[in-house]
């Protein structure tokens, strides 16, 4: 049980002056319960990517299963698909359209033909994960504040209880206490055992989360492994299309001088092994 | 250049004022940045400086022109630009030059002028390529550049920024910086909005705006010397400031020196 | 799938050719002449006349013939459309008779014509868009409508609106395909049910869109203003429109053209 992906490439437009390279040759396998990151630049080819995951887009050639089921297959698979892949855009409260919070929370589910007691039980349950009140239920779903609407938007994809969660740069323009406070929720969704992908372009915040890292550019796999190994690696040579965060940056300069510091992203951590390796 | 006193500013229909009672000034050259979590009222003050809101209570100057008079709109306007958050809701025009001109034409400048501001403005920010390039089909980064051209093209005495970096990548964002210090060499005032702190390493000044009020003001030492006030700003301490800090007080470095990786090594790794 | 396709609207495509170079008061004034001929077109001869015609304005424009055919294609099933209604409609000698169906001879010739009429009108009218940037146009048609500003006919304000609604018919194609997308990743199911089902199920998507027009509108008037935008008194022009002699000289050009066009057609 698990998403995979294999030799995926996905070309636009192919046979028109605008043919574009989305995507050449990619792997990936996601298990339910691991937080996997997609990192890479504007027009890397990540978003490509992760509408590929639920079947809003198929593949030119190469394969993408979930769960055994291929996205190429019938129609009826492809329904299926998206119930197990749940995929939040970016910038998502733009997609709010609903005059409540439940109305809005109820549109999956009854796009999936949920019963109804079944939809208010699931809604519930799916908002007190994102950490928002039942209270908030018949209000308007464009009075919420803008941290309220981006958790929403998340619940309500949720809500139909995907084995499988994409979201495409879910810390958008949030503050710090707003990211933080949707990470620790996000981060608990692994342990109800979904799979999460996490397409980002920052660096940092996939070191700090994910499981494993794939790196992409301009539509190739640059790396894809654990977060330690990439580390090594970023700090042995520059990855394309990455730049070393600069607390890694100063990791790197500072093993240049001869000081044995571990790569780490906690600052608290390399200042206290910086101390150890200064006093002796 | 800015002079506010006593500003307060509350949205019509809203009951909490956005803004209460805010003193700043803002001299020529300088780089400020103004911080402060979502909802701190940085957007609003920001456009106070530009005279497209006017202050509820107190007067805001810019260039010793009070912002609540209609006569002085036009000037203001004309020594102030903004750029603004989303890069798609500020382009007017289907072509990159024709876009550049947009503010140029609003002045009533002679033909030959304009064209040599759209020339000059293009190549500051790097798109003179991109001249007859429909604006749909630029980058977000690309689309955000052109938008800073737009509004130098008035020639405007200070660049107001409105998170204008929010929406962009990695690439996008460094691009949009180096303008920036380009600009500030070049004496150009600048005042920066932005929730995020590594982007404000450049500013010669540092305000810190919450729940409509300044919270605090001082140099890029002063704010990294702060303790245990950036979560009740709602702010997030870059790593290097947190490590830097742990040396400081282990007096492993010596207090002056800024969290910048080659600042850092420099001391670090005599 | 992109499920939306704005490329395939009649779209400015820059490049230097006689054509793009002429000022728009002329190339809007020239289609109408134009468009005003192709309606009074009958025989055969003059439809191969008008088609060399638009090979040659092809040529000229440096515009590659794909393309202007690209450019009509939205507007095909309106073409067949009205050619089937004629086919059907017209009365006359009978050729083939099926139920309350029939084909007539006249009929048949009816739905050519209006056929090719309106796919020529299309053709002609796209080379307008396809060489003139949406600015030139809009200052051109603020220039031919400004005399009627006298009689409080907004010119300056109509041209903001079109040169902004060109600008913007791009993006709002990409929002609506990402909410598209985004909908019918939760599951929403667009093409299935009768037309009244169908339409509720487009709520989803309409009332984003309608949010995120009205956000962007206020945005971009902000942006204006603070750009010292303030209506067209005292606004000068990047480049102003000059009517050269060559623009005579086209303009001149066309009328000899249309009015040969025409004679031959009465003639045939």
């Amino acid at each position: 049980m698990s998403i995979r992906v294999a030799s995926l490439r996905h070309i636009y437009h192919p046979g028109t002056p605008l043919e574009t390279k989305a995507l050449s040759g990619v792997d990936l396998t996601v298990d339910p319960g691991k937080w996997v990151a997609v990192v890479g630049q504007t027009g890397s080819g990540k978003s490509t990517l992760a509408q590929h995951l639920n079947a809003l887009l198929l593949p030119t050639s190469g394969s993408v299963e979930v769960d055994g089921i291929s996205t190429t297959a019938a129609a009826s698979a492809l329904r299926m698909v998206r119930r197990k892949v749940g995929l939040v855009f970016q910038y998502p409260e733009h997609q709010l359209f609903a005059e409540s919070v439940l109305e809005e929370m109820a549109f999956g589910p009854r796009n999936w033909k949920f019963n109804e007691e079944d939809i208010r039980e699931t809604t519930i349950r799916t908002m007190k994960l994102l950490g928002l009140p039942e209270e908030l239920l018949p209000r308007s779903p464009f009075q919420l504040s803008g941290g309220q609407k981006r958790r929403l938007c998340i619940a309500s994809v949720l809500a139909v209880r995907p084995d499988y969660l994409v979201l495409d740069e879910p810390t958008a323009g949030m503050d710090a206490p707003g990211r933080r406070e949707l990470l620790g929720l996000l981060k608990g969704l692994v342990k109800e055992r979904i799979g999460v992908v996490h397409i980002t372009h920052d660096l940092e915040l996939a070191l700090a989360m994910a499981e494993q890292i794939l790196v992409l550019e301009k539509g190739k796999t640059v790396f894809c492994g654990t977060p330690g190994s990439l580390m090594d690696e970023l700090i042995e040579r520059p990855i394309r299309g990455l730049c070393l965060p600069p607390i890694l940056e100063l990791v790197s300069g500072l093993r240049d001088y001869g000081y044995n510091v571990p790569f780490t992203l906690d600052a608290v951590e390399l200042a206290d092994r910086l101390e150890k390796e200064m006093r002796t | 250049m800015f002079a506010l006193r006593g500003v307060s500013f509350t949205y019509p229909g809203a009951v909490t004022p956005a803004l209460g009672g805010v003193e700043l000034s803002i001299r020529n050259g300088e780089w400020v940045a103004l911080i402060g979590a979502n909802g701190s009222g940085k957007s609003t003050l920001a456009k106070l400086f530009n005279a497209l809101l006017i202050p509820t209570r107190g007067d805001c100057l810019v260039c010793g022109l009070k912002t609540d008079n209609e006569d002085n709109l036009w000037e203001i306007r004309r020594r102030v630009s903004m750029v603004f958050q989303n890069p798609d809701n500020q382009i007017v025009a289907s072509v990159v030059e024709e876009d550049v001109a947009f503010g140029p034409e609003n002045l009533g400048l002679p033909s030959s002028e304009i064209h040599e501001r759209v020339f000059d403005c293009l190549c500051l920010v790097g798109l003179e390529e991109k001249r007859r390039a429909p604006t749909y089909a630029l980058s977000g980064g690309q689309k955000q550049r052109l938008a800073i051209a737009g509004a130098l093209a008035m020639q405007p005495r200070c660049l107001v920024l409105d998170e204008a970096t929010a929406m962009l990548d990695p690439q996008g964002r460094e691009d949009v910086l180096k303008i920036l210090r380009d600009l500030h060499k070049r004496g150009m005032t600048l005042v920066q909005i932005t929730h995020r702190l590594d982007e404000i390493l450049d500013a010669t000044r540092v305000v810190v705006l919450g729940k409509g009020k300044i919270a605090w003001a001082g140099d890029l030492a002063g704010l990294f010397a702060m303790r245990d006030c950036f979560n009740e700003w709602g702010l997030e301490m870059p790593p290097l400031v947190r490590f830097s800090r742990k040396l400081q007080e282990r007096n492993l470095l010596p207090k002056a020196c800024l969290p910048f990786v080659k600042e850092l090594l420099e001391n670090l790794c005599p | 799938m992109k499920f939306l396709n704005h490329l395939t609207l009649g779209q400015y495509i820059p490049a230097d050719s006689p054509v793009h170079r002429l000022d728009p008061r002329c190339k809007i004034l020239s289609v109408v002449l134009l468009l005003a001929g192709i309606f009074m077109m009958k025989h055969p001869v003059a439809f191969i006349a008008w088609g060399i015609f638009l090979l040659f304005l092809s040529r000229f424009s440096r515009i590659p013939f794909r393309v202007v055919i690209q450019g009509a294609r939205p507007v095909i099933i309106l073409v067949l459309f009205t050619a089937g209604i004629h086919l059907f409609l017209t009365r006359g000698i009978t050729l083939w008779e099926w139920g309350p169906l029939s084909v007539t001879k006249e009929g048949v010739g009816m739905a050519f014509r209006m056929g090719l009429r309106l796919s020529f009108l299309v053709l002609f009218a796209g080379f307008l868009t396809l060489t003139t940037s949406p600015m030139e146009l809009s200052d051109g048609l603020e220039s031919l409508f400004r005399p009627f500003q006298r009689f409080g006919f907004p010119a300056h304000e109509m041209a903001m609106m079109m040169t902004i609604a060109l600008r913007f018919i791009p993006t709002l194609f990409d929002e609506t395909d990402r909410i598209l997308r985004a909908q019918l990743a939760r599951g929403a199911d667009l093409d299935h049910g009768g037309i009244l089902r169908r339409m509720k199920a487009f709520i989803p998507v309409l009332v984003p869109l309608f949010v995120i027009v009205f956000q962007r509108a206020e945005d971009l008037a902000q942006a204006m203003e603070a750009r010292c935008y303030r209506g067209g008194t005292g606004r000068s022009r990047m480049n102003p429109l000059r009517w050269k002699r060559t623009d005579t000289f086209a303009m001149a050009g066309t009328l000899v053209i249309v009015a040969i066009f025409v004679l031959m057609d009465l003639g045939a």
